[in-house]
């Protein structure tokens, strides 16, 4: 339980973390304003994916996950805490933000959260996070997203994937 | 400029980068073959999205320089930090427009597009791709960090754009960089305003040519 609490207020405690929430509300907000009719939540998505790339990557800018296997040495465990306390925090921006745009659903926005950090967490790098995220929901995704349909089972699959794969390699990497 | 090319040769990012710009495009258009029926604008669209590439070459170039102090390093080879920037702008803009010639012309190949009359619209590609690099390059000297422009960036190459949600708002919008640059070589846009390709252009290199003056100037006076 102190492990969760450690993760929880690491990931309440970083500016970047706070900024990118605050950039997503007031995006949405300026969004539902603008373009009556569009839904916004497609576009502040964004915002959640480079949240969870950010949550992950920052353990690894300058060796802090050194300090963090110290204080925690065994790793899955950490990674379970990790993952419970994003998704606590993420829940509250997640709920905000759907009042905000009027549309969507917070579960659906925690889903993809976890799923970036997950993936920035086997990447261990924040820029190339955000492409491999970004690129996929925003490129890629348009053009092979006909063939699925988009209901919570697919990412919340893709979710504990992700996260599985990067348990693995946490395990299994040096630090 | 010798040394900045070295330097961005030797980024793994930057390969990853030039390999992204060069097969998405021809790699969708593949994709797309089977379900629209071609237009004037076959190849020309998918190019619009591969412009990711680009995007990504900027951001690393300038964004490289501020992971670990390689900046201190760079600022005591090349002291004259106008010498260093011009450098390094070049570099990226060379390695840019090599990278989109082959990805036009590979795309426009695999389109069945590549026509003798494709020439100036090949040249406005090649100029989109390179102003697009050069716009993720200022704003990545700028903020000292390459995750807020990328995330702006890349949201903005999706087919419906903040971009193109702003031109219901008002029709100035469609003199933001990337509508207006797109004038350059797309003939079907449904956005407001007509702009010929020239001065899209145009309005396009103000953007950037503005952008990099206010990163030039910030990256003169700041501390390394």
């Amino acid at each position: 339980m102190s492990t969760a609490r450690a993760e929880l207020l690491k990931l309440v405690t970083l500016p970047a973390l706070a900024l990118t929430a605050g950039l997503t509300w007031g995006l949405t907000a300026l969004l539902a304003l603008v373009a009556d009719g569009a839904d916004p939540i497609p576009y502040v998505r964004a915002g959640f994916l480079v949240l969870g790339v950010l949550a992950a990557s920052s353990e690894y800018e300058g060796g802090q996950l050194r300090t963090t296997l110290l204080g925690t040495p065994r790793r899955a465990r950490l990674q379970l805490a990790k993952a419970l306390a994003l998704a606590l925090v993420t829940t509250p921006v997640a709920v905000v933000t759907v009042l905000l745009a009027g549309a969507g659903g917070a579960a659906y926005l925690v889903l993809i959260t976890l799923l970036a950090a997950g993936v920035a967490t086997v990447l261990r790098h924040a820029l190339a996070g955000v492409v491999v995220v970004l690129g996929y929901y925003y490129v890629l995704g348009p053009f092979v997203r006909d063939r699925f349909d988009d209901g919570l089972w697919l990412p919340a699959a893709w979710a504990l994937a992700a996260w599985c794969a990067a348990t693995a390699a946490v395990l299994r990497r040096d630090a | 400029m010798r040394t900045e090319l070295l330097k961005l040769a030797g980024l793994p990012s930057a390969w990853v980068a030039a390999a992204l710009g060069l097969l998405i495009p021809p790699l969708l258009v593949t994709l797309n073959a089977r379900a629209a029926p071609a237009g004037t604008d076959t190849g020309f669209l998918e190019l619009t999205v591969g412009v990711l590439g680009p995007l990504v070459l900027g951001t690393i170039a300038a964004g490289s320089e501020y992971r670990g102090g390689q900046i201190r390093t760079s600022l005591v080879c090349v002291p004259s930090r106008a010498r260093l920037l011009a450098a390094k702008t070049g570099a990226v803009t060379l390695t840019v427009a090599v990278t989109a010639a082959l990805s036009a012309v590979l795309t426009l190949d695999v389109a069945g597009a590549l026509t003798g009359g494709a020439g100036p619209r090949i040249a406005g590609v090649v100029v989109y791709w390179v102003l697009a690099a050069l716009l993720a390059y200022g704003i990545t000297l700028l903020t000292r960090s390459g995750v807020l422009p990328l995330t702006v960036l890349i949201v903005n190459t999706t087919a419906v754009s903040f971009s193109y949600l702003l031109t219901k708002v008002t029709p100035l919008a469609a003199y933001l960089p990337d509508l207006a640059g797109a004038r350059m070589y797309l003939h079907d846009m449904d956005t407001p305003g007509d702009l010929a390709p020239v001065t899209g252009g145009l309005v396009m290199a103000a953007w950037v040519a503005a952008l990099l003056g206010v990163a030039g100037y910030v990256f003169h006076r700041r501390d390394a």
